[in-house]
C-alpha cells in the first residue's frame, strides 16, 4: 500500500506544480540515517521523484507553512498535521486558498529510538504497535481531517478514550507527580527544539526570549526549566493537536507530551473542545465566555 | 606503548576521584561520576560532549551585593576519562579560541590548565563519524593527554607524563602488541566528505542560493550548536536568585533569532538562511581564517540529534559541488 500512496503523492505533486496550481510542495524526501525520513520542498514538476512516503514521516510539515508567505503551498499531511492546519486557519494564521492538501491516512509512525534499540540498524519486516510513537498510539485522527486530495483509502479509526495515558497520570500521588515532571524538566537545555517542531508555536517573540520585561532567566537552574516546561505547556491548553512533534523533536529525550495532553484533556471536560477538526471554532484560550466554568475558583 | 589492567585502572581511578573531580560517560551523556561504577556507555560517542567542563552551560562570573563584588574562584583539578578523539580535538580548537594572546578567557583557562584528558580510541566509529575528514581520526591521540585502547581486560595506553603519572605502578609491558590493522579498520570505516579548500571556495559565497536550499527544512532551534563540542556562543545576562545577584554567562545559539537582534529591532539575521550561513561559514570559513584548522571535528552530533535530519555532511557535499 505504502507504494501506491507514494505514486499517488508523486502524481499529485507534479499535477499540481505543472498547472500551477502550487509554487511548492512540502513532502519527506529519503532520510540519511536509519529509520529517517526528511522534510523536502519541491518546486521543479521534474523533482517529484524525490517524494517518498513510509513510517518514518513523522515530521509535522506544518511547521513550514509559515515560512512561504508570499507563495502557494502544497503540503503533505498525516491526521495531526491536518489537524495543525484547521489549528492554524481557526487562529487566522493561514488562508485556505493559499494552501493544497494532500492527505495521506496514516497508520502510525515509528519510533525510531524503539527500532534502533531493539533492531539495530537492520529494520525489521514487521512491527508491533508498540514501536509506534506515544502520540501515534493514542491517535483518534489518523485520517486527515481537511484535503484537496486523498493518497488511499481510509484507516480504521480508534474508538477507545484517547487519553488512557493521562487518566493513569492522574492516579498518581501530588508527590510523584511532581517529581516526575522535575526529573524530565532536569535534563532540559533550553535548545527549544520543541518550540520550533510545534505549528503552533508561531509567536513572533516567545516568552522565553524577551528581555523587558524578562520573564525567565537565562541558564540551567531547575526553577527556569520548570517554568519554561509549564508555561509552554500552558500556552498549548486546547490549542495543541497531540501531534509529539514537540517530544520527537527533542534531542534529550524529555517526556513532555504529557503534560499538553493532560491540558487538553483538562479543555476537553471543561469546555467540550476539542482543536483541529472545525476551523470556525475559537479554542477557549483565545476567547472569553461569560459563562466559562470556574469551579477551580473557591 | 604500555599496556594496564582495565580493574586496577578503575581502582586507582576511584583513588583519584578525591583529588579530581571526574568526568566520564555515563549512559547517553558526559558527566560527573563519583565512583567509576557509574560509567557506562550507551553509544559510540555520548550525546552532551565535555565542552560542559570547561564552558559550562551557565556559570557565574561574579557576584555582587551592595557593592560587593566577588569573583568565583576554582581551583579544582580535573580528569576527563574515555573522551573521544574527536572531542580532545575539540577542546583543543576551543583553547585556540579562550586561550588567545589578547584577550584569555580566565573562567576558561582556570579549569582547562588543570585539566588531564584521557581520550579511548573507536574502535568501532559511528554512521555519523567524519573525523577523517579534518585530519583526524578514531585512533588519533595528538590533542589528548593519553590514548587508551580496549583490548577487553586491559587498554593499551600511551600519553604524556601528566597522564601516564596517574598509573604509576600499573603500566605494563604492552609485548608489542600491534595496533596497526585495528586503526586501520576502524579509520577505513569511516566515510568522510571531502572538504580541502572548502574554506577558499566559502569565501565568495556569502550570497550564494546554495544558503537557502540548505537551510529549508532547518527550524532553527539549538540542538545542533548546544550539542556541539566547538560550539562556544554564549550571552552574557545579570541574573538575581533568591537574594543572590550575579553577572552570568549562559550558551547561546548563532541559530536563535534573537542572538543577533539588535536594541534598534533591526536583526541582520532575521532569515534562517543567513543563520545557517553563519553556522557553516563559522566552522569552514571563518575558523580556518583566523585559526588555521577547521572549527568542525566530524562528531556527527548535528546529524544525529537535528530533530528534522539536516546533515552537514550533504551541505559540505553541496558546497563542493558549486
Ligand atoms: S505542543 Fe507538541 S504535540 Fe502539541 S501541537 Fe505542538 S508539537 Fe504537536
Ligand atoms: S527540545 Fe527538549 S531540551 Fe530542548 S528546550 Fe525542549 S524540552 Fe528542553
Ligand atoms: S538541529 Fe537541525 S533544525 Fe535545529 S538548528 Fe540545527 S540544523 Fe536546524
Ligand atoms: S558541526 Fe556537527 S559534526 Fe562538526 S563538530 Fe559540531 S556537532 Fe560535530
Ligand atoms: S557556529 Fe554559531 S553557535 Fe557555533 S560557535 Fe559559531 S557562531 Fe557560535
Amino acid at each position: 500500500m505504502a507504494d501506491k500512496i507514494v505514486e499517488n503523492i508523486r502524481k499529485e505533486a507534479k499535477r499540481i506544480l505543472e498547472e500551477k496550481i502550487v509554487d511548492i510542495v512540502i513532502g519527506f524526501e529519503k532520510g540519511t540515517l536509519p529509520y529517517t525520513a526528511s522534510p523536502v520542498f519541491i518546486e521543479n514538476p521534474d523533482d517529484v521523484d524525490k517524494l517518498i512516503w513510509n513510517r518514518y514521516c513523522h515530521n509535522n510539515l506544518a511547521v513550514y507553512l509559515r515560512n512561504f508567505p508570499d507563495k502557494k503551498i502544497g503540503i503533505i499531511v498525516k491526521g495531526c498535521d491536518s489537524r495543525s492546519i484547521v489549528a492554524l486557519m481557526a487562529e487566522k494564521q493561514l488562508t485556505r486558498e493559499n494552501i493544497y492538501i494532500i492527505g495521506v491516512p496514516c497508520e502510525g509512525m515509528l519510533d525510531k529510538n524503539k527500532l534502533l534499540e531493539e533492531f539495530g540498524d537492520n529494520p525489521p519486516i514487521e512491527v508491533k504497535e508498540e514501536f509506534l510513537y506515544p502520540s501515534c498510539q493514542y491517535c483518534e485522527h489518523k485520517n486527515p481531517v481537511i484535503y484537496d486530495f486523498l493518497t488511499g483509502e481510509p484507516v480504521q479509526e480508534k474508538e477507545e478514550e484517547p487519553y488512557p495515558d493521562v487518566v493513569e497520570f492522574e492516579k498518581k500521588t501530588l508527590d510523584e507527580r511532581w517529581k516526575y515532571f522535575q526529573e524530565e524538566a532536569s535534563k532540559c537545555i533550553r535548545c527549544y527544539a520543541c518550540r520550533q517542531a510545534c505549528p503552533m508555536c508561531y509567536c513572533e517573540e516567545c516568552f522565553v526570549d524577551t528581555n523587558s520585561p524578562k520573564w525567565l532567566d537565562p541558564g540551567i537552574d531547575l526553577p527556569d526549566l520548570q517554568v519554561w516546561h509549564i508555561i509552554r505547556a500552558y500556552h498549548q491548553a486546547g490549542r495543541c493537536v497531540d501531534c509529539g512533534a514537540c517530544e520527537r523533536a527533542c534531542p534529550m529525550d524529555i517526556k513532555i507530551l504529557w503534560l499538553t495532553r493532560k491540558l487538553n484533556k483538562d479543555v476537553r471536560d471543561l469546555f467540550e473542545f476539542e482543536i483541529g477538526i472545525d476551523p470556525e471554532k475559537v479554542p477557549p484560550l483565545g476567547t472569553f465566555s461569560l459563562y466559562d466554568k470556574e469551579e477551580f475558583l473557591i | 606503548m604500555k599496556k594496564i589492567d582495565k580493574k586496577r585502572l578503575f581502582e586507582r581511578l576511584n583513588n583519584l576521584i578525591k583529588d579530581y573531580v571526574v568526568y566520564a560517560p555515563k549512559g547517553k551523556d558526559f558527566g560527573k561520576i563519583e565512583d567509576t561504577s557509574e560509567i557506562k556507555r550507551e553509544s559510540i560517542n555520548v550525546r552532551l560532549s565535555p565542552k560542559q567542563v570547561f564552558l559550562p552551560q551557565e556559570e557565574a562570573l561574579f557576584t555582587f551585593k551592595q557593592g560587593d563584588i566577588k569573583v568565583p574562584e576554582n581551583n579544582e583539578k580535573y580528569i576527563l576519562f574515555g573522551i573521544r578523539p574527536c572531542d580532545a580535538k575539540a577542546i583543543a580548537l576551543l583553547d585556540k579560541n579562550f586561550d588567545t594572546k589578547d584577550f584569555p578567557d580566565p573562567y576558561y583557562i582556570d579549569r582547562r590548565k588543570n585539566s588531564i584528558l584521557i581520550a579511548e580510541a573507536c574502535i568501532e566509529p559511528e554512521s555519523t563519524c567524519f573525523c577523517t575528514a579534518f585530519g583526524s581520526g578514531p585512533f588519533e591521540s595528538k590533542d589528548a593527554d593519553a590514548l587508551i585502547i580496549d583490548r577487553g581486560d586491559y587498554y593499551l595506553i600511551d600519553g604524556n607524563e601528566k597522564a601516564l603519572s596517574l598509573f604509576d605502578g600499573l603500566l605494563e609491558d604492552d609485548g608489542g602488541e600491534k595496533i596497526l590493522e585495528l586503526k586501520k579498520k576502524a579509520e577505513d570505516s569511516i566515510k568522510s566528505p571531502v572538504v580541502e579548500g572548502i574554506d577558499k571556495k566559502l569565501s565568495s559565497m556569502i550570497d550564494d542560493p546554495i544558503w537557502d536550499e540548505v537551510s529549508r527544512k532547518c527550524i532553527t532551534c539549538g540542538a545542533c550548536t548546544y550539542l556541539c563540542p566547538t560550539c562556544y556562543c554564549f550571552d552574557i545576562q545579570d541574573v538575581g536568585k533568591d537574594d543572590k545577584y550575579m553577572r552570568e554567562r549562559v550558551w547561546d545559539s548563532c541559530m536563535f533569532t534573537v542572538y543577533t537582534l539588535e536594541a534598534s529591532g533591526h536583526n541582520p539575521r532575521k532569515e534562517k538562511e543567513k543563520r545557517m550561513r553563519q553556522r557553516v561559514m563559522h566552522k569552514f570559513n571563518y575558523y580556518p581564517f583566523l585559526y588555521d584548522e577547521y572549527g568542525c571535528v566530524g562528531c556527527g552530533r548535528c546529524i544525529k540529534y537535528c530533530p528534522v535530519n539536516v546533515d552537514i555532511r550533504k551541505i559540505i557535499t553541496k558546497i563542493m559541488e558549486v
